[in-house]
């Protein structure tokens, strides 16, 4: 009586010694390895998913944070995606427009229904910065030189507002084999909105676009593969029908927005309207004063345009800041990371049914001993903690091995997800602390919730059939 | 009376419709320091009883009162601490831990009680030097003989100071002379502790030298002179 009274007092409902039964414990995990082994192998590619699909996108953010601070700050970009098959009976119109030796790869400008002096229209509108359009026709419809002056009044908290043409030609070194290309007419400040820099040479000056000359800045594999490693400044490349004497060499940039800096061609936009016989702007890129303005440019800029432009629809043009870059970007790492993550949950679920098994296998090959300890004195919450502590660290046994797994393959993911998120040519992945204690907590939990049953199994034994076992 | 058992009845429920009465109706006390042998032939109910006994088992009817206290208001947490404070078994087979030296098997017991480390250790090692086997404390059970095996097992039933010890048939596995030297040890230790015992045996040399021996036969004790 005395003896139960004084268990009523106590009331311990662990009876066990920790430290004997670590050592126990650590005994038996080294038991049947390659099935243990086995089982934990859904726990290891589950977390080495999880920890690589966390450290490959924390890589990825700050990549791309990197990526748009390069883009140039507070940009806005405004492009006209217009590009109707153009008429047959406007087509030899056009033709006649453009010099006979333009090689574009057929790419109209809205509907050229009127045509208007270019000359005299740009004096009308007064010309930007004394832009010369020469002989350049202009069809209606889309955005014009003139425009961007009338742009550039209206939006003064951009401190640049820079137009850009883009076309298809075959280029190629004079006399050479040509290839097609993209080549850009822009502007000297065209360079300072988007942070371009001339590794060799100089970027273009007003006085190119002034006097529209024949001269053209080149993006890095461009240069290399119209003329070679050697000295690009100075020569001459053939393209829209005529010599264009190489000025410049763009530092290595990558590929923005959808395009590759490394592989473009820019002239004078001047030139370039000359050449192609059509004046036309496909895009604007304005340089907000600070980022408050960049939001308003992007929230006005469309309506303004559509005002200068009546008849277009709304749809044909986009208009775009890094914040929408950014989210966009966001937004497929966040999917990306999304289904990982459900891979490895799933992969961590199915592991857990694969621990439970192999708990279940271990209770029933330790069913004589849970017996012998039952008989002297362990209660049923030692031996369920035995078992569930058997179960998690056989889990987190598989959490490590999954944690170094998953950092090995961070670097090889990197590279995968970065072919898939254009714009990002590569990226170290990121470990943050919290991945590995998110990680391992959750190997836990697997633990627990497949230890659970095996262990409820093995501490209702009663000690006699436990016995009898063999 | 130290141990008391009025009308224990036990049936295994095999299924629905069958089952299986092993113990019916069994009477018995054992006093303080007394040794009682249990004999019968196989499956009448010996090993059964002794389950009652050392509360490895619940009786299906009947009052097993245990240190003065009805067993049936114990819960099942509690039952345990009763056997790691009042029991000790000693079983046929041995029943160690393989993967567990001869001292950490006899310390076993002691890690279901409070005590500190050193205490366990020392008591430990004292109990196996009592059963004679203080420099094979470091060996495995797979490293000893059949005797030292059990000779562990007594240590480890015994190191606990219980007031009751079960042995299920422990010299049943070991030779003649080997299975009378285990039970002279068992009986000496348990004298030098006042334990009361418990033992199921075929073996009528071995029934000789408890103090009492209750005949059982299909699931019941035969009454016989001896234990009037």
């Amino acid at each position: 009586m005395a003896v139960l009274f004084r268990l009523r007092q106590t009331g311990r409902w662990f009876h066990m010694d920790w430290v004997y039964t670590t050592g126990a414990l650590f005994r038996d995990l080294q038991t049947s390895r390659v099935r243990r082994l086995l089982s934990i192998l859904g726990v290891v590619i589950g977390t080495a998913a999880v920890i690589s699909s966390l450290a490959v996108v924390e890589g990825g953010r700050e990549q791309l944070r990197a990526h748009l601070e390069k883009l140039g700050v507070n940009l806005v970009v405004l492009e006209d995606r217009f590009r109707p098959d153009i008429p047959r009976e406007y087509e030899d119109q056009l033709k006649s427009l453009q010099t006979e030796s333009v090689l574009t790869a057929g790419q109209g400008y809205g509907t050229p229904s009127e045509k208007i002096d270019a000359k005299n229209r740009m004096h009308e509108d007064g010309m930007l910065s004394g832009l010369d359009a020469g002989s350049a026709a202009v069809v209606s419809g889309v955005l014009r030189l003139g425009d961007v002056k009338h742009l550039r009044k209206r939006f003064l908290n951009a401190t640049l507002v820079e137009p850009i043409t883009m076309q298809w030609a075959q280029v190629g070194q004079v006399g050479a084999r040509p290839f097609g290309a993209r080549v850009e007419g822009g502007t000297p400040h065209g360079a300072i909105v988007r942070d371009l820099r001339v590794r060799e040479g100089r970027y273009l000056l007003p006085m190119d676009v002034d006097r529209s000359e024949k001269v053209c800045v080149l993006g890095v594999d461009m240069a290399k593969r119209l003329l070679g490693e050697g000295h690009a400044v100075g020569r001459y490349i053939s393209m829209l029908g005529s010599r264009w004497r190489v000025i410049g060499i763009l530092e290595r940039k990558g590929t923005m927005m959808r395009f590759n800096y490394d592989r473009l061609i820019i002239v004078p936009i001047t030139a370039m309207h000359e050449r192609t016989g059509v004046e036309v702007v496909n895009a604007l890129l304005f340089q907000a004063r600070d980022k408050e303005a960049a939001s308003i440019i992007r929230h006005e800029l469309l309506g303004e345009v559509m005002a200068c432009l009546p008849g277009r629809m709304e749809e044909d043009f986009s208009v775009f800041s890094q914040d929408d870059l950014a989210e966009q970007h966001d937004e497929t790492l966040r999917t990306f990371k999304i289904l990982t993550i459900c891979v490895a949950a799933f992969s961590l679920l199915v592991s857990g049914i694969g621990i439970m098994n192999i708990m279940l296998v271990s209770v029933r090959e330790r069913t004589h001993e849970i017996g012998v300890w039952k008989a002297v004195g362990a209660t049923d919450l030692d031996i369920l903690s035995y078992f569930l502590a058997e179960s998690v660290l056989t889990c987190l046994l598989g959490g490590g091995l999954g944690i170094l797994l998953g950092v090995v393959l961070a670097a090889d993911a990197t590279g995968f997800v970065a072919s898939s998120v254009a714009e990002i040519s590569s990226w170290k992945p990121i470990f943050c602390p919290e991945f590995f204690v998110l990680s391992l907590g959750s190997t836990v939990v697997i633990g627990l919730l497949s230890g659970i049953f095996p262990a409820i199994v093995a501490a209702r034994l009663e000690p006699t059939e436990a016995l009898r076992y063999e | 009376m130290y141990v008391e058992l009025s009308a224990i009845e036990k049936v295994y429920r095999m299924s629905e419709r069958v089952e299986v009465p092993a113990l019916r109706g069994i009477d018995l006390s054992v006093e303080k320091g007394e040794f009682v042998a249990l004999v019968g032939p196989s499956g009448c109910g010996k090993t059964t009883l002794l389950s009652v006994l050392g509360l490895l088992t619940w009786p299906t009817a009947g009052t097993y009162c245990l240190d003065g206290c009805d067993t049936r208001s114990v819960s099942r947490r509690e039952q345990a601490g009763l056997r790691s404070e009042l029991i000790g078994f000693i079983f046929q087979s041995y029943n160690l831990l393989a993967r567990e030296t001869a001292w950490r098997n006899v310390m076993f017991p002691l890690t279901f009680r409070s005590q500190t480390r050193g205490t366990r250790k020392r008591t430990a090692m004292e109990a196996l030097d009592a059963v004679g086997l203080a420099d094979r404390a470091d060996h495995y059970p797979s490293q000893l003989s059949g005797g030292e095996q059990q000779r562990v097992a007594v240590a480890r039933a015994l190191v606990n100071r219980p007031r009751l010890l079960i042995a299920d048939e422990p010299t049943g596995n070991l030779d003649s002379h080997t299975g009378k030297e285990i039970l002279e040890l068992i009986i000496r230790l348990a004298g030098e502790y006042g334990t009361s015992i418990v033992m199921a045996t075929h073996d009528l040399t071995v029934a000789r030298r408890a103090g009492r021996i209750v005949s059982m036969a299909d699931g019941g004790v035969v009454p016989s002179e001896a234990n009037g």
